[in-house]
């Protein structure tokens, strides 16, 4: 049998691809011409392009869980709706987590690639919303203290890319120096992506045979008293790498957050070697729709084995 | 009066003031100083501290810990240290021709 509901969510994931390019399209042309007319202020300026922005990965999201693409499981929004002036740390495995996400949490700022604020369809709607550049400077570290100082929420993706499957997670020092010049909690959300889907250096179509199942988990605040005796004498240098390991361990910790090597949709290019240990094959069979049928060459010799056809195990 | 003295003697002067006594500081004591500053406030072993090695391609520098070099490089040398002048550093030679013209700058200054 086909998997029907594989051609079909590879069709509807093209699709979002499209209508999300297409959706940041008409953000930038026609929404924020609009809203410069009748808002002369930056701040306010910002503040009306998050809600659109927020407004439109809510729709986003709805439609890609009515699609039957994901499925959403969040606990502990309550916290995330409450959080004013904190920073949020997510770990980032999939593609889709940014979007869902920052649909949660109202008023957010967040911490985006540099390299979208130059892209066509994004850049104008990120710079009017005045999201930060992750540019790794001191600029960065005062424009977040800036807009945390104003009481929203910081959203940040301390690994600044997606994860690489089978590597651990590395964290970016930003967010550490970031920690101890403002001093303010941080509040953790895991992110949990399974089966992994829309991974790092994955071509688009490389989807999941199931449903994949996407798992915010946001966990309680962290004062910074508990991080605060770590790097006490430390000169800041040292203080800042040794925080970035404390956060990189404490993600590493959850459950499901490493993403294998092995996962059979991770990308060929992720690594290079292909052939891994404790597979026991060198390439997943993909479901063709009949029972996959290993041929075996006969043996040359005097005794040929008995060849049967069959599922392979 | 009995007078502590709590520091080592070989501790520079006191930030932001001319070294008492004229010397001139060559490259390798430059680069001795440039050494203990990175294992004190990085964690790189002297080892690893080379002149020709690169700050941010491979002793892992980014512009945050330039910030903090720059910090104790004016508490090293006694003087300030324009963003201007730190623009174009890339190697640890080149935070050595600073400080030992820095140094020398306080000599000639005198």
């Amino acid at each position: 049998m086909f998997n029907l509901g594989r051609i079909w969510r590879i069709g509807a994931t093209g699709f979002f691809f499209i209508l999300f390019t297409g959706g940041a399209l008409c953000l930038s042309c026609f929404l924020l011409p609009l809203l410069r007319c009748f808002v002369r202020d930056s701040e306010t300026l910002g503040r009306r392009t998050r809600f659109f922005v927020r407004l439109y990965f809510r729709f986003m999201t709805r439609l890609i869980t009515f699609t039957g693409c994901m499925r959403l499981r969040i606990s502990g929004v309550e916290k995330l709706r409450k959080a004013k002036g904190v920073l949020i740390f997510a770990n980032h495995p999939t593609l889709i987590d940014v979007v869902v996400l920052m649909g949660l949490i109202p008023e957010a700022n967040c911490v985006v690639k540099a390299a979208l604020f130059r892209s066509l369809a994004l850049g104008p709607t990120l710079r009017s919303a005045g999201y930060l550049e992750n540019s790794e400077s001191d600029l960065l570290v005062e424009g977040c203290r800036r807009s945390m100082e104003a009481g929203q929420p910081l959203i940040i993706f301390p690994e600044g890319t997606r994860t690489t499957p089978g590597s651990p997670l590395v964290f970016q020092r930003g967010p550490a120096h970031l920690m101890l010049a403002t001093r303010r909690p941080f509040l953790p959300v895991v992110i949990r992506c399974r089966p992994a889907a829309l991974l790092k250096g994955q071509p688009w179509y490389h989807v999941p045979e199931r449903r994949f199942e996407l798992e915010l988990e946001v966990l309680d605040e962290v004062p910074p008293e508990e991080w605060a005796p770590l790097v006490a004498d430390l000169p800041r240098p040292l203080a800042v790498r040794k925080l970035t390991r404390h956060l990189e361990l404490f993600f590493m910790s959850k459950e499901d957050v490493y993403l294998a090597p092995n996962d059979p949709f991770a990308s060929r290019n992720q690594d290079p070697d292909r052939h891994h240990a404790g597979a026991g094959r060198c390439r997943p069979r993909i479901h063709r729709g009949r029972r996959a049928v290993v041929r075996r060459r006969p043996r040359a010799g005097l005794h040929r084995r008995h060849r049967t056809r069959g599922g392979h195990p | 009066m009995i007078r502590v003295v709590t520091s080592p003697p070989s501790r520079p002067s006191p930030p932001l003031s001319p070294p008492t006594a004229p010397f001139e500081m060559t490259s390798d004591e430059a680069l001795q100083k440039v050494k203990e500053i990175f294992a004190k406030n990085f964690g790189l072993a002297p080892a690893q501290v080379l002149p020709e090695s690169k700050l941010y391609e491979e002793l892992g520098l980014d512009s945050l810990d330039a910030v903090d070099l720059v910090l104790e490089l004016q508490e090293l040398t006694g003087k300030k240290i324009t963003p201007d002048v730190f623009k174009g550093v890339r190697t640890v030679a080149d935070v050595i021709t600073i400080v030992v013209a820095l140094e020398s700058e306080t000599e000639t200054g005198r």
